[in-house]
């Protein structure tokens, strides 16, 4: 291998070692590029007092993620637990690699130390385990609006969301309108005839950011 | 007395500094190592500092705020948001600023979504490291990718975001740029501005009215100065992309990054240059420098500038006209929100941003050429503060009792409002009820027509960090891994954030290069010509014929004087 060719960016040497790796995924008939697959998590406990502090345990937290192979990090003072998300070296994929023990040499060198028989380690679906649930979060709490109670909300929440929702596919469809209204306005751009297209009053095309949903 | 160097309050020793009354306490971090550390904001004579010691090294002085009166003022209407019921990272956010994501920790939901569509940009200016150089990978997210981010965005809890900025690299420089923010208004949102340089404007006549008919609300264009030397980025095409914009009926925002010793002697012409294309110039807003990377001590203490630095620099410039009593930070406005959502009992933006963050004013230019600010002819503070009441009466009343309150408080609006002081050209009471009874885009956009904004955003580097900002922050990132960041974590730590996902979710400059034959990096770049931009009519109209609303244009800094000079040469 080309020294070079390393150094664009790995791609030549991950196609050459992962040659069929696609990082298209599909998910409701729609495709999508996601660098993972299967990665894996390791769970270490470890001793508070190597954790130093609170401060400490979050700049360890930053200092592993500056690793492009670690992919989440999590460093709990409280618990003296670590857990990791990384992309091993073994793993399909183009995007930089660390191996377990790497890991626990960069812990070893931030004070940390690790105890093998310490650590659980599993793997994990990438897709399923970190990138959809980020994108379809679970809802934690409900807030009410200002002035009103969780009693009051209860009773007419689901008539404000079906509202909001109704609003929403009419304000589409007024711009809509809106653009037909343009597009006459502009025959040499969109090949229109001019017409008196007449708005209705406040569909401008334009919004405001001040007022909200 | 002899007026104090600007960098004086960085060089005093540490004991006549820990004198100092302290203002606040927050958490900030170190600028060398990241160790999270306690952040005191003090006051030294007019300028509030933040100080921080890291046991590895040292102490870090930096300016937080250069005037204590304004300090004071603003930090009296601060208060929390609702955060967002369903935050898509779930931690809860002990190890902030490195827990981002938004996590359970965060207090605002997003106001104003930033979405990168590529990172390809036709310029390489010397103070960003954002854009794809040379064999670097290429970040730019299908359409179908778009609208996953976009629909991501828009299924906040209990408030999604309505605005969104489509940002890059350059947003111009992707073919289908009309699909995407066609995509955006589908998704449901009402105000999409478009961050762009606007030169590719300037080159493709027509393409300013196909994105306004894509649904562009604004274009949120980097303009800092009136002077070549201010503005070497855009100058040349300001009066073309004006023009085209024009012919759109597309609005535009200005917005001038302000550096001390750079731009920061232009602030007053800059307002009096969208006053004179206010038919077309919808708002300016400031962004005070971040200091983001390394930089020698001493450049940077002599660039920074703060908002009050800012505001204080224009009152200065335009006389008195716009003064620094004039501006309110981004909270003020919450209390009329949160009267109406009392009121209707609809969710409303919270407008919960730190107070140190942002601030804003409207000033009125009148049909006789006179710039009126807001503040002239209206009690804003009184007026707010008879809104928060009336918030707090309604609490736990019914509906009728609750309009009773409303109605009594939109009767009272009247004592603070001067009929005698607002421009010729304005009914502001009966503009303002319209906005509380209505409760549409249309009043907002007609209030919009008569004045301009002035904003001021003051993006935080590692020096002014202050994690009580950043968990406030509600100018997100929404991320192609499903996250969403603020503004302050996503551009200050970059190695952990926004380089580190981008990088993961970019493609290869190999692929890159394969999917699109005759391609290269040197392609997407912009060549000026600098004699025909300056021969146009236009460039001329637009610099040479303007009017003078503020006192701004002295014989020094003149910018036709400048013209006139590098024509002749």
């Amino acid at each position: 291998m080309n020294k070079d060719d390393i150094n664009t960016n790995g791609f030549l040497n991950d196609l050459n070692n992962n040659e069929d790796f696609n990082e298209i995924i599909e998910i409701d008939g729609n495709q999508y590029r996601v660098p993972y697959r299967k990665v894996k998590e390791i769970t270490i406990n470890v001793d508070k007092k190597d954790l130093i502090d609170m401060p400490h345990s979050t700049r360890l937290q930053y200092r592993l993620l500056l690793n492009d192979a670690i992919l989440r990090a999590r460093v709990e003072f409280i618990k003296g637990k670590i857990t990791i998300v990384y992309n091993p070296t073994d793993a399909v994929n183009r995007k930089p690699k660390i191996s377990r023990d790497e890991i626990i040499k960069i812990l070893n060198e931030n004070g940390v130390k690790v105890e093998k028989d310490k650590i659980e380690e599993r793997d994990l679906d990438y897709v399923e385990e970190i990138y959809k649930k980020q994108f379809e979060p679970q809802q934690i709490r409900e807030s009410v609006p200002y002035g009103y109670t969780k009693e009051e909300w209860k009773k007419y929440k689901d008539a404000f969301w079906s509202k909001v929702d109704k609003n929403n596919k009419s304000k589409l469809e007024s711009f809509k309108e809106w653009q037909k209204y343009y597009e006459s306005q502009h025959p040499d751009i969109f090949n229109t005839i001019k017409e008196k297209i007449k708005l209705k009053k406040g569909s401008n095309g334009k919004g405001f950011w001040f007022h909200g949903i | 007395m002899e007026k104090e160097d600007i960098t004086a309050p960085y060089h005093r020793n540490i004991e006549e500094i820990e004198k100092m009354p302290i203002l606040d306490r927050t958490m900030t971090v170190c600028p060398e190592c990241k160790l999270v550390i306690e952040g005191i904001i003090y006051k030294d004579g007019e300028n509030v500092m933040i100080r921080k010691h890291c046991p590895e090294h040292g102490w870090f002085i930096e300016k937080y705020w250069e005037d204590y009166d304004m300090y004071m003022k603003m930090r009296s209407l601060n208060y929390f948001g609702r955060g967002i019921d369903n935050p898509n990272y779930a931690v809860t956010g002990e190890n902030c600023p490195f827990d981002c994501g938004l996590c359970d920790r965060h207090k605002s939901h997003t106001g104003l979504a930033n979405v990168v569509v590529t990172n390809r940009c036709h310029l390489s200016c010397w103070y960003c490291f954002f854009y794809a150089k040379e064999g670097e990978p290429v970040y730019e997210p299908t359409l179908t990718e778009l609208k996953h981010i976009f629909k991501n965005l828009r299924s906040q809890k209990p408030i999604p975001p309505n605005a969104i900025q489509i940002t890059g690299g350059e947003p111009l420089l992707r073919p289908d740029i009309e699909d995407i923010i066609y995509a955006a208004k589908e998704a449901g949102f009402d105000q999409i501005q478009l961050n762009t340089t606007g030169i590719v404007l300037s080159q493709k006549p027509g393409l300013a009215i196909r994105l306004r008919h894509a649904g562009t609300s604004t274009l949120y264009m980097s303009f800092d100065g009136v002077s070549k030397r201010a503005n070497p980025k855009n100058h040349w095409e300001i009066p073309i992309i004006l023009n085209e914009a024009r012919k759109a009926n597309l609005g535009i925002v200005l917005v001038p990054t302000v550096i001390r010793g750079i731009n920061d002697q232009e602030l007053g012409q800059i307002i009096n240059f969208a006053l004179n294309n206010i038919d077309i110039v919808r708002a300016v807003n400031f962004q005070p420098v971040s200091l983001v990377g390394r930089m020698p001590d001493r450049l940077r203490e002599k660039q920074r500038i703060t908002i009050p630095g800012a505001i204080k620099l224009i009152e200065e410039q335009t006389h008195g006209v716009i003064a620094k009593e004039d501006w309110f930070s981004v909270p003020y406005a919450g209390g009329i929100n949160k009267f109406i959502e009392a009121l209707s009992g609809e969710f409303k933006y919270d407008l919960s941003i730190h107070f140190a963050c942002g601030a804003g004013t409207y000033i009125f230019l009148d049909s006789d050429g006179k710039v009126i600010p807001i503040t002239r002819f209206v009690d804003v503070e009184g007026l707010l503060d008879s809104l928060q009441k009336a918030v707090n009466e309604m609490e736990g009343k019914n509906k009728i009792e609750r309009k009773i309150i409303a109605l009594r408080t939109l009767m009272g609006i009247k004592k603070f409002i001067d009929k005698n002081k607002q421009p010729k050209s304005v009914n502001f009471t009966k503009l303002l009820l319209s906005i509380f009874i209505k409760r549409d885009f249309a009043s907002m956009a007609a209030l919009q027509m008569r004045t301009l904004f002035l904003g001021m955003m003051h993006f935080q580097d590692e020096y002014t960090y202050d994690i009580h900002r950043v968990e406030k922050c509600d100018i997100h990132y929404a991320m192609p891994d499903g996250k969403v960041l603020p503004f302050c974590t996503f551009n200050v730590f970059p190695e952990v954030y926004r380089d580190k996902i981008q990088r993961a979710y970019s493609i290869p400059s190999k692929e890159w290069e394969a999917k699109h034959p005759g391609w290269t990096y040197a392609s997407d770049k912009y060549h000026r010509d600098v004699k025909s931009l300056e021969s146009n009519e236009l460039y001329k109209k637009t610099y040479l014929e303007m009017k003078d609303y503020l006192g701004v244009m002295n014989k020094v800094q003149m910018p036709e004087t400048i013209i006139e000079k590098e024509v002749e040469k």
